[in-house]
């Protein structure tokens, strides 16, 4: 897939014609209404130079300190041009919802045709709607059988491109083109990347719990393009997206005995990592790839092992008789998070990549696992067990700021979306009811469902799809 | 460090002023004119009304990181019909981060959201065609 986009920063009039199209990083320092709106920062600080400057005139200040956090209404048109354009449309219109960040507006309500928005958005008839933000776009078939697809998005009260972009590709990933909009948008407006051009793998589960099921199985973030990796014949655990390349690591058991698999998702290759003595736990990539830390359990201990991919020789990290699980990087690869019961119960510990300078973060009640660092690197995300609720938890790295997204009978299994904004994990209600993945955000507020066609489990998320 | 420069231009030439050539900021004249000002001043009751009028409209992104820590300061020039003439970011960071500018501009789409104001009709309009909205998110977090 190509893209085009062009760094230009700001505009004060749009202009009749074709228009450029304009990458990221329309942030404005003033805009006024009345057609010339940007205020030139010099003149602004002028102006206010000349307000200090007289005694005479009154200083009207004003705190606003009670916003709402409420989703940005946006509308997103059909893009003109070919069918397709609607479902592309459709596409960017559900991820922007998805993240709860963005209020699609009805397309009922629109005025204006995707055929008129080819020249200019009559700004008036958005604002009526109540849409502060508008994307248009148009599809063109290609020769080579591949589409074009541009799209703009528009700031409707400051009456302004805000962004643009221009992407080809084969004509069967117009859903990867959708989701790159959508990233483009969220990303202009929210001043962080997008994470709606990813994956998920999981593991699908079906049968009896006695003789369960247990596959690989990987989708779109949204649910679409749903397949499975592996048969069913063995049973697999614990997969994990390596952060820089689209391969995953997971657990395999073959007649009882655990192998470290590694799978690249674009050639399909598949390997053995290594056929280890005792059991094997949650292997996990390093940031660059190179590497995978686990936990291993020899003569009657578990410790954590890092093993490099290059030279496939392990290295431990961590010699305690307590039994040490999950490990995880941060993303600069130069500390490793993982849960112990160490301390007499199950918490969470950070230690350096060397396994030296072991500390606690975790400190309340209950037990705490599954520790996952934030792709940010300011959080880490973690299942507790408290007073018989399950909850997935986020907190500092050093332990602070530890706060409560989800709780239920059963919830667990934290994996961050690539933006650190994100979390999927699964969750499974009393009763014996179906184990389903789950996405919220960081307020906690926004809690979905993704669909998936049978029970579902220890979801991992992709980087963004190069 | 703009702020000094500014206050340099000031003390050099005072271009633009409102008193007289020759007239002193602090003379008899000056201080009965800042006094009518006063008096003409928009109340409490009469700001909480325009404060709840941008409360209203202003979206903002409960996730956004450091959000605690958002403060901006718009300049807000007024029609006499209420309607906004322009607004500007006072004195944005030199290296303001990608989250401070959304920040910053959630603020000036609620002033754009806002327009036109219902102002005080009983005072003039002198007395609000300026105004300085103070957008600070930490004090959310201490409601």
């Amino acid at each position: 897939m190509r893209a085009e986009s062009s760094g230009q920063r700001r505009v004060t009039h749009p202009h009749p014609g074709p228009l450029p199209l304009r990458g990221r990083g329309g942030y404005q320092a003033g805009v006024g209404r009345g057609r010339s709106f940007v205020l030139p920062m010099l003149l602004l600080m002028i102006s206010l130079f000349t307000l200090a400057a007289s005694p005479a005139r009154a200083e009207l200040r004003i705190d606003i300190t009670k916003g709402n956090p409420q989703p940005l209404p946006i509308a997103v048109s059909d893009f003109f041009g070919a069918q397709v354009g609607a479902d592309i449309a459709g596409v960017v219109s559900n991820d922007l919802a998805s993240s709860g960040l963005f209020a699609p507006i009805d397309k009922a309500a629109f005025i204006q045709t995707p055929e008129s928005l080819q020249a200019l958005p009559r700004f008036a008839d958005w604002r009526v709607i109540n849409a502060q933000a508008l994307v248009t776009g148009n599809v063109q078939a290609q020769a080579d059988g591949r589409l074009r697809v541009e799209f703009r998005l528009w700031d409707v009260l400051a009456e302004n491109q805000m962004a643009g972009l221009a992407l080809t590709a084969p004509a069967d990933n117009w859903r990867r083109i959708a989701h790159r909009i959508a990233d483009a948008i969220y990303s202009r407006l929210t001043g962080e990347d997008g994470y709606f051009d990813s994956r998920i793998v999981y593991v699908a589960e079906s049968g009896p719990t006695t003789n369960r099921v247990k596959r690989l199985a990987i989708m779109d973030q949204d649910g679409w393009n749903h397949k499975f990796l592996t048969s069913g014949q063995d049973l697999v655990l614990t997969p994990r997206f390596s952060p820089s390349t689209q391969e995953i690591t997971y657990l395999s058991f073959t007649g009882n005995r655990p192998r470290v698999h590694l799978l690249n998702l674009e050639t399909g290759q598949q390997e053995v990592l290594g056929d280890f003595p005792g059991m094997t736990f949650a292997p996990r990539f390093s940031p660059d790839g190179n590497r995978v830390v686990m936990s291993l359990a020899k003569d009657g201990n578990t410790d954590i092992y890092v093993m490099d991919l290059r030279t496939r020789q392990a290295t431990r990290l961590t010699n305690d008789p307590a039994i040490d699980t999950s490990p995880c990087y941060s993303p600069d690869a130069s500390r490793i998070v993982f849960n112990s019961d160490r301390g007499g119960s199950q918490q969470i510990y950070t230690m350096n990549a060397d396994g030296g300078n072991v500390q606690r973060i975790s400190h309340g009640e209950g037990k705490y696992g599954t520790p996952v660092w934030s792709p940010r690197g300011d959080l880490v995300a973690f299942t507790r067990i408290a007073g018989g609720t399950f909850y997935i938890g986020v907190m500092h790295p050093d332990g602070s700021g530890e706060r409560m997204l989800a709780q239920g009978y059963l919830v667990e299994g934290p994996t961050w979306a690539p933006n650190g904004r994100v979390i999927s994990f699964f969750r499974q209600d009393s009763g014996g009811a179906p184990t389903r993945l789950y996405s919220i955000d960081l307020t906690g507020y926004n809690e979905r469902q993704l669909q998936t066609p049978q029970d579902a489990s220890d979801p991992a998320w992709s980087p963004l799809i190069p | 460090m703009r702020r000094a420069a500014f206050i340099l231009i000031f003390a050099a030439g005072c271009t633009g002023c409102d008193h007289a050539p020759g007239e002193d900021a602090a003379s008899p004249a000056a201080q009965r004119s800042a006094a009518d000002v006063r008096d003409s001043s928009l109340t409490k009751p009469e700001r909480d009304a325009v404060r709840q009028q941008i409360d209203r409209v202003w979206l903002f992104d409960p996730g956004m990181p450091d959000l605690d820590k958002m403060r901006v300061v718009v300049v807000v020039d007024l029609n006499r019909d209420g309607s906004v003439q322009s607004a500007g970011i006072e004195s944005p960071p030199e290296n303001a981060s990608s989250n401070w500018k959304m920040f910053a501009e959630s603020c000036i789409r609620a002033v754009e959201k806002s327009s036109p104001l219902r102002m005080p009709a009983g005072k003039p309009y002198e007395a609000w065609k300026r105004m300085i909205l103070v957008f600070d998110a930490k004090e959310m977090f201490r409601q």
